[in-house]
């Protein structure tokens, strides 16, 4: 059965949300706001950086507020986000994929590395959130590569 | 309280019609098309740069062609990309955003010189968005874009 209007216009406000999640991340990164890039994920979000061998998963504002102050503070990174694919699978969740650039604020913007997200999303409330963010790295420079090891690090 | 699917279509539009201001503004810059740059902003609207020790300003739309004129005389003929758009609907026909450029240069055989990021005020007139102002901040450009 073809979807009503009003179907289509929240699948459509749904997708524009989502795309600008990962937007949005990136914008947090470039401007080390901390606060900013914890509150776009759900009370119980969960970040897993991939890379190397090793799997590093952090859980919740906590957690999280302190990985991403450690990390932005040693790795300086500075993001931009591309291909941005997106599943709707109904009940206020969703799935996606996007993929991301990373250089280097402390060294002339030289290239440290790309990569990948498997993201969940979350609708909570009006607003859509991660649920998760799995980074898969694909390339690392020596210095992207020595900042993904930590203290949570599972094989 | 739930925004109506008018409410809902109408803030889609809108953030449609700001999503493409920087893409258009990426496409004519390419394309070396200045009066499609400019028309891209209010007939007030204005560019300002921020480099680490100086600001330029360019206002209105005779500065900004004459600004863009001279946009691939020195040696830098920029070949932008843009990423990370972010939009914020204030109301009214107002909104801000933030979106960040890589640019290489075509001179230079697209060697990979630089990026920085715009803060925006977009402004509709009519039924159309427009640039009421850049202001362009470098992160880092191995080039002095004249």
């Amino acid at each position: 059965m073809a979807k009503t209007t009003e179907q289509i216009v929240i699948e459509l406000a749904d997708r524009d949300a989502i795309r600008e999640l990962p937007q949005r991340y990136c914008d947090c990164v470039w401007r080390g706001d901390v606060d900013g890039l914890v509150s776009l994920f759900a009370d119980d979000g969960a970040f897993t950086i991939i890379g190397n061998n090793r799997e590093t998963t952090n859980k919740g504002r906590a957690e999280l507020q302190k990985t991403y102050k450690a990390g932005l503070a040693s790795l300086t990174p500075r993001p931009y986000i591309h291909n941005h694919v997106i599943e709707l699978t109904g009940g206020g969740r969703a799935s996606g994929r996007c993929y991301v650039e990373l250089r280097d604020a402390s060294n002339n913007l030289s290239w440290l590395g790309t990569g990948f997200y498997n993201d969940e999303y979350v609708k909570v409330g009006d607003t859509w959130k991660f649920q998760s963010r799995r980074a898969q790295m694909v390339h690392m420079e020596p210095k992207m590569a020595a900042g993904t090891a930590g203290p949570q690090e599972k094989k | 309280m739930a925004k109506s699917v008018e409410q809902l279509a109408g803030e889609l539009a809108d953030r449609e019609g700001i999503r493409e201001l920087p893409l258009k503004y990426c496409d004519c810059v390419w394309r070396n098309d200045l009066t499609g740059i400019v028309d891209l902003f209010a007939s007030d609207g204005e560019f300002i740069t921020k480099g680490f020790k100086r600001e330029h300003r360019a206002s209105g739309r005779e500065g900004l062609l004459k600004l863009y004129g001279g946009l691939t005389q020195g040696e830098l003929s920029p070949r932008p990309y843009i990423h990370n758009h972010v939009i914020d609907l204030a109301g009214v026909g107002r909104a801000s955003g933030r979106c960040y450029v890589e640019l290489r240069n075509f001179k230079k055989n697209m060697e990979w010189v630089g990026s920085g990021y715009y803060e925006d005020e977009y402004v509709k007139v009519g039924d159309d968005w427009k640039f009421k102002s850049r202001t362009f901040r470098t992160a880092y450009m191995s080039v002095n874009p004249g």
